[in-house]
């Protein structure tokens, strides 16, 4: 029992290692709930809304002759056409299409031009240049379209509310929509 | 028999019901509220404030500056003009100057600039029309971005019968054979494709209907055209693609844009498109079409069941001017020029009248009417192609009368002169612009180069807070112009050292912020790469935000990202402190037990 005693600080001491040690493999960030919330609003877990987004600019590998000489480089084109592979982005309640762009452009360091319409407050975006590949850049009717679900909407990006699981392309047109599937003549005709 | 009287009765009261609505749309009164909710909207006294201001120069704020001031509204177009002359000035520092490739930006602008009160070939010493019309070419062909480069040259260029000098680039007749040559075989207009659309159709009317009455014949390509038979094609194209309920579509869908061109194609034709069936559908004209896309407040809709929309709210105020200019017998929307004389409004309305009787009136009398009123007035007698084909159906040749084209005979051939005719812009943009507001300043006119420093514009200068912020760059800027150019006064040179103090601490402001936000988007992505080696980086930005006024930090982007950037080097911050706090823990237990065990055995060793 005296011995027992005698080790009793020993016990302790061992103890207060192993435990110190353990938190230090474990990992020592430690977070109040707030910011834990604040740092990981954009993780993605298997019950997390989200959304797919890439960007696509194989017209202008198709069109690479209109292509002022400054861009003909690997560095705004690259030569697989895709600028942004599909990508998971973490789905905000309210999250527009643009909304979505700004994130995941500025996540991925691609550079992103565009006039947001905050003049009278009317919430309609429009995106003129992504990795400095503007609008007439490539041809008069050049310019950076959008879909949804492979759909073409007709409103600005800033208006498309997404909802989870929505699958959002840019693409790079070299000829008003029509060499990314949007036929408004179709369409024009029909109604 | 019962079943007809009461068709007709309903006939009848439906076109009793529709002349009545046609005869109740006033189109002055329904801008002036558009332009009211827009202000009560914003919470601004002037539209041009603030915001819109901060805009100058691009298509979000040009529109309404262009807008407001053909519907003669009272605005802050000094402070406009100002902001613009900026935006234009520093633009021009860059090698592209206001676009790479689109020649647009300058009509746009210059029209801009016209509208208020602004010399666009010299605007701060830079003749945008040289540079954005007849010379263009000698950068970039207007064509570059499509047909519209064309077009809204052509329509600037007419703005205020602006001379070409010998040698530019590009002619009138140059630039009206480019639009004519793109004609597409259904008779209008489009961007691409060969299926017309009514808003480029509209655009182009717009623009050659100053030469609706040019006996000028072009030679293009492969064919001959006259400006006249273009127009009346696709006229008759913008007749049959109309919707069932007076409207447009473009893309495919219905427009309140594409609605509002067509009206503003027809008004600028001189065609009523609240009476002329050809653009009636069901008793719906496009102005009723255009009235259903109207939310609420003055906002419009892009298309149907959609929220409002800035573009669309825009050209359904230029419609709603144009048809104004319109029915009060004033110049199309886009022809600034001062107001003709009343004689030779007279004239026109006399013409106008004896060719619509035209069997009463022997036709060399009614021709020589119409070649006394001036060459660049003729556009304003809507109904002269009815004369032309009268006469060469007697006369069985074509007729002899100067081209429109045709330039006076003036020893104006520098490119910083405006025509004779046009005289010198600002003078009566001045009045134009004060005129409806109040009828004491009529016979005020006033210069780009006669202001006078105001009571209010003191009040203004003295108002200034100690600590500038962004918000006050347009008031500053707006100062500043008008202290270069006013009248001296004393102390007139200690405001103007002062005022452009000011604003270099400003733009010096707008630099830093500017420098905050690129260094933001630098170093704070990806968000999984930001280790404690970012904690200096991040607390910086966290400072300099701090730094700026509470204005000032609503224009740095993405808070959100900073909080979270900071928030994350804390935790890592944290989280390294408290392992060393641990490792020292540690240590010292482990010292404290090795310690007790090498007693422990000394003791025994001992024992």
């Amino acid at each position: 029992m005296k011995k027992l005693r005698k080790f009793r600080k020993d016990f302790l001491l061992a103890a207060i290692i192993i435990a110190a040690v353990l938190f230090i493999v474990q990992g020592t960030k430690f977070q109040s709930s707030e910011e834990y919330y604040r740092t990981h609003i954009d993780d993605i877990t298997a019950e997390t809304p989200t959304v797919t987004v890439s960007i696509i600019c194989t017209n202008i590998l198709k069109n690479y002759d209109s292509l002022p000489k400054e861009l003909r480089s690997e560095k705004y084109v690259p030569k697989s056409g895709v600028i942004l592979a599909p990508t998971k982005v973490r789905l905000r309640e309210g999250d527009s299409v643009f909304d979505i762009l700004c994130r995941v452009t500025r996540e991925k360091q691609i550079q992103l031009d565009y006039n947001d319409a905050s003049v009278g407050s009317y919430n309609s975006a429009y995106i003129k240049g992504i990795n400095f590949l503007y609008e007439y850049t490539c041809g008069p009717l050049s310019g950076w379209t959008y879909t949804v679900n492979d759909l073409h909407p007709d409103y600005g990006c800033s208006q498309y509310i997404l909802a989870d699981g929505d699958d959002v392309k840019w693409q790079y047109t070299c000829d008003l929509g029509r060499d990314v599937g949007f036929t408004f003549e179709e369409q024009g005709e029909k109604n | 028999m019962k079943r007809k009287i009461s068709l007709i009765l309903i006939i009848t009261v439906i076109f009793s019901l529709s002349s009545l609505r046609a005869y109740a749309f006033d189109a002055s009164w329904e801008a002036d509220r558009l332009i009211a909710d827009r202000k009560t909207k914003l919470g601004y006294t002037d539209l041009l404030s603030e915001s819109i201001l901060d805009k100058a120069g691009t298509t979000e704020s040009d529109w309404y500056a262009i807008a407001l001031s053909r519907h003669g509204a009272k605005d802050d177009y000094d402070a406009y003009r100002a902001m613009l002359k900026e935006y234009v000035t520093q633009c021009y520092q860059t090698p592209q100057k206001l676009h790479a490739v689109k020649a647009t930006e300058w009509h746009r602008i210059s029209l801009a600039a016209l509208a208020c009160g602004g010399d666009p070939t010299d605007f701060g010493g830079i003749n945008l029309i040289a540079d954005g019309t007849y010379n263009r070419g000698l950068t970039v062909s207007l064509g570059q971005q499509g047909i519209n480069g064309w077009i809204w040259a052509l329509i600037t260029l007419d703005s205020m019968n602006f001379q070409i000098p010998e040698g530019a680039f590009n002619t009138r007749d140059d630039i009206i054979a480019q639009i004519l040559a793109r004609q597409l075989p259904d008779g209008g207009f489009a961007l691409t494709g060969s299926v017309s659309d009514p808003d480029m159709t509209s655009m182009a009317l717009i623009a050659l209907a100053p030469y609706y009455n040019s006996e000028n014949i072009y030679t293009l390509e492969n064919e001959q055209k006259s400006v006249h038979l273009v127009i009346d094609e696709a006229l008759l194209n913008l007749s049959a693609i109309q919707g069932e309920d007076g409207s447009y579509s473009s893309w495919g869908v219905y427009t309140a844009e594409s609605t509002a061109q067509v009206i503003q194609a027809l008004c600028s034709l001189g065609i009523d498109p609240l009476t002329d069936t050809r653009f009636i559908k069901n008793g719906s004209t496009t102005i009723d079409a255009l009235e259903a896309f109207k939310i609420s407040d003055g906002a419009y809709a892009h298309s149907k069941g959609s929220s409002e929309n800035s573009m669309a709210t825009q050209q359904a105020l230029c419609a709603l001017v144009a048809l104004d200019l319109f029915q009060h017998n004033e110049r199309a929307f886009y022809d600034f020029r001062p107001e003709m004389s009343e004689e030779t409004k007279t004239a026109i309305s006399d013409l106008t009248a004896k060719i619509s009787s035209i069997s009463s009136y022997q036709l060399d009398e009614l021709m020589q009417e119409y070649e006394n009123i001036p060459q660049s007035e003729r556009r304003y007698v809507y109904n002269y192609r009815a004369l032309s084909d009268a006469v060469k159906l007697s006369r069985g040749e074509q007729i002899e009368v100067p081209s429109l084209t045709a330039q006076p005979k003036a020893s104006v051939h520098t490119p910083n002169t405006i025509s004779p005719e046009a005289e010198f812009p600002t003078t009566e943009i001045k009045y134009k612009v004060s005129k409806k507001t109040d009828e004491a300043d009529e016979n005020i006119q006033i210069t780009e180069a006669e202001y006078i420093f105001s009571e209010d514009d003191m009040n203004t200068f003295r108002n200034l807070p100690e600590k500038l912020t962004t918000k006050e760059y347009p008031t500053v800027v707006s100062l500043c112009d008008k202290i270069e150019t006013c009248a001296d006064f004393e102390g007139k040179e200690d405001i103007s050292e002062k005022l452009h103090n000011d604003k270099k601490i400003i733009q010096s402001i707008q630099k830093e912020i500017d420098d905050i936000n690129e260094l933001v988007s630098k170093s704070l992505y990806p968000f999984d790469s930001i280790s404690l080696k970012d904690r200096d980086t991040v607390l910086e930005i966290v400072e300099r935000i701090n730094d700026l006024s509470e204005y000032d930090r609503t224009k740095i982007n993405y808070p959100e990202d900073i909080e979270k950037a900071l928030t994350q080097v804390n935790s890592l911050y944290r989280a390294q402190n408290i392992t060393i706090a641990l490792i020292i823990l540690t240590a010292a237990a482990a010292i404290a037990l090795i310690m007790r065990i090498i007693k422990r055995r000394k003791a025994k060793a001992q024992e």
